[in-house]
């Protein structure tokens, strides 16, 4: 591994469609960063995952799902003082005001537009992971 | 050069009067009409069944209509009479009329009866001095000449149509003559046909037909033979069968909420009115039935008012579930190029049939939008369809689905026919079992019953699982266009959520019910109950598979 990493950066990503998780984790991987991501199609999956005590390093969440929806998960995992600190990145095709409201209220470290057009999914999770994984993951001299 | 000035001046010589051969082909008709639903609606654009005769009539002779609007049929013989109009589209024929104005030919049957509220039948029966009855009718109108000629009671003459409905429904007079099919247009419009009866036999049956000003023979003619012409021709049949018979339209929320506005606003102040004479008991009776009868004109409102938030709530969430497979095309899209830099035949051919695969999403979900469009909407075309047949078509249609669970489609027939429309229903029976399948059939060999009986006046279309059932809190539920299960939602894929509520659109059409309840055996049991003994077809029979 590269020097500059002291290990790979671990991504939980909460999605319940399958063609935007592949195409979410392959532009993940795209990137100069080693990511590792683990992929859970919906949030009751990702709450069991957290409570067996796997952490990782950054969360992304998709908001509209079935079952329990991502607003739900954010609020459990921020209730929660064994995950609060995992930083939870929302990834969503939602630009309502009121789901961005909403998910700040319940302490969203961050909120981006799940869009495919062009590179701009490319962009983005190389932001999100150059920040998230930048602050873990690095060394610190 | 003498020549060409000869041809030049010969040619503009021509198209003048060419030009003016077709100028004068525009004649200009004005049309007087009044409100008298079914055959003149006088909304922003007058419409209805003689509106639309009168528009055919006019393409096939070349002619252009203008149109103006008055209160009712004496206004209107009064307007042709004076010259300021040349056409009434819609007029009984009596002797007194045919003094002042021309008729065509009749196109249509006018039958009057005498319509009270339904509450109060008894004590109408009962009344001895009829002397103490108040009947109504618009003045000018054919009713009213009836109504004129009913001797003993009260009469009263309304100024339109309307007005004639709003004093009935308030009890201001005890009955109305009325064209029958005029009030029964009108009172399903609002959706208190309930409340009305027709008292006694029918009055009097009058043709109807165009009246022009009396001595105007050439516009006579025209428009005999143009509706010589329109009456045997396919677009009469389309006409009538659209006005005749006409379920309530849909979404008539403007007319609905206008009249019930105006009825509502003359129905407080009628009950202001009577408030300040409290003691009279008589009208204090009629205090709490004009209340009712508020009451029941806000519930009406309310429902339209839910119908338009699940239309938005509708419009939202297929804008979200067609945004999802776009975004995912464009993905793969880009996926496809990088592979086919690199080379990568398998991510070019996964990503191909993605893309396909997110296609055909959007493509039943649109599908399922039009159909319950389609389903909104008035026209339907029943027919006698034989059992036996259109259990055949579904079951082709569904071979491969029911090949893929391993499932069986075991079909009861207990009753030989049904009158409705073919493709509609079809095409619910389909949903219904495919709705069976995805949620009734969790196992392989599993088994989905389709069965027909009689019902007492009514066909019952059952669809049984041997699945889990649905919980009965979710009865009601699962018929709201915009709910569906986890799965469906997750993979993409059939189930976009429409299909029950197209079924339920549909079914109610035909004034029939759908439900769901717990099968005998455990699983659920989707129930279509249809008319059958009190409906005609609207078309001969013919083979439909």
């Amino acid at each position: 591994m590269n020097g500059r990493f002291k290990r790979a950066f671990r991504v939980l990503l909460v999605e319940d469609n399958d063609d935007h998780a592949l195409l979410i984790t392959e532009s993940l991987m795209l990137g100069d960063f080693p990511v590792e991501v683990e992929r859970v199609p919906d949030g009751a999956k990702a709450l069991a995952l957290l409570a067996s005590g796997r952490t990782p390093d950054a969360i992304l969440l998709d908001l509209n799902m079935p079952g329990v929806n991502g607003h739900e998960v954010l609020e459990a995992i921020k209730s929660d003082v064994t995950s609060r600190m995992i930083p939870v990145v929302i990834l969503t095709t939602s630009l309502h005001h009121d789901d961005m409201k909403r998910a700040y209220r319940n302490h969203a470290n961050s909120y981006l537009h799940k869009s495919f057009d062009g590179d701009s999914i490319e962009k983005i999770l190389d932001q999100f992971t150059k920040y998230w994984g930048g602050i873990n993951c690095m060394h610190l001299n | 050069m003498r020549l060409v000035k000869i041809l030049l001046v010969a040619t503009l010589l021509a198209i003048g009067a060419g030009a003016i051969a077709v100028a004068q082909d525009k004649r200009v008709v004005r049309v007087v009409v009044h409100h008298v639903p079914p055959f003149v609606i006088t909304g922003q654009r007058p419409s209805g069944y003689a509106i639309d005769l009168l528009e055919a009539v006019a393409v096939e002779r070349g002619l252009t209509v203008e149109y103006q609007i008055v209160d009712n049929p004496a206004e209107g013989i009064a307007a042709i009479e004076a010259g300021d109009a040349d056409l009434h589209p819609s007029l009984g024929i009596n002797e007194s009329r045919a003094e002042k104005v021309d008729f065509t030919r009749p196109f249509e049957y006018l039958v009057a009866g005498l319509f009270v509220r339904e509450s109060q039948v008894a004590r109408l029966q009962g009344t001895k001095d009829r002397s103490t009855l108040v009947y109504g009718a618009t003045q000018g109108s054919i009713p009213a000449r009836i109504l004129n000629g009913i001797e003993g009671v009260q009469r009263v003459y309304l100024k339109d149509h309307n007005a004639t409905l709003v004093a009935l429904a308030s009890n201001q007079i005890d009955g109305a003559v009325y064209g029958a099919n005029t009030f029964r247009s009108l009172v399903r419009s609002i959706g208190v046909e309930n409340k009305f009866v027709q008292f006694g036999e029918d009055l009097k049956r009058t043709p109807i037909a165009f009246a022009v000003k009396k001595g105007n023979a050439e516009l006579l003619a025209q428009i005999n033979d143009g509706l010589a012409a329109v009456t045997s021709s396919q677009e009469f049949t389309r006409i009538r069968t659209h006005w005749f018979p006409s379920p309530p339209p849909y979404w008539n929320s403007s007319r609905i909420l206008t009249l019930g506005v105006g009825a509502f606003a003359f129905l407080v102040l009628a009950g202001a009115l009577i408030l300040m004479r409290v003691r009279d008991t008589e009208r204090r009776r009629r205090l709490d039935e004009a209340v009712r009868f508020t009451n029941e004109l806000a519930s009406a409102n309310l429902d339209l008012e839910q119908r338009n938030e699940e239309m938005r709530h509708l419009v939202y969430m297929v804008s979200h579930d067609l945004n999802s497979p776009l975004a995912s095309i464009g993905g793969f899209a880009r996926r496809l190029t990088r592979g086919l830099d690199k080379g990568d035949e398998a991510i070019v051919r996964d990503s191909t049939e993605r893309i396909t695969r997110n296609i055909g999403t959007m493509r039943r979900l649109l599908d399922g939008v039009l159909v319950l469009n389609r389903a909104s909407s008035n026209t339907l075309q029943r027919e006698r369809v034989q059992s036996t047949l259109l259990a055949q078509a579904v079951r082709d249609a569904l071979s491969e689905a029911l090949q893929a669970k391993s499932a069986t489609l075991n079909v009861k027939v207990e009753t030989p026919d049904l009158i409705c429309d073919a493709m509609l229903i079809t095409q619910s029976v389909q949903n219904l079992i495919e709705n069976a399948l995805k949620h009734g059939c969790p196992d392989p060999g599993m088994e989905v019953t389709l069965r027909f009986a009689r019902e007492g006046g009514d066909v019952r279309i059952t669809v049984s699982d041997q699945g889990p059932g649905v919980p009965i809190e979710n009865r009601e539920e699962v018929f709201r266009p915009f709910i569906r299960g986890p799965e469906a939602r997750r993979e993409g894929k059939e189930g976009l959520g429409i299909g029950l509520a197209t079924v339920k659109a549909i079914v109610e059409k035909h004034g029939g019910r759908l439900w769901v309840e717990q099968d005998p055996c455990g699983g659920a049991r989707f129930v279509i109950e249809l008319p059958y003994a009190d409906v005609a077809p609207d078309v001969l029979e013919r083979e439909i598979f």
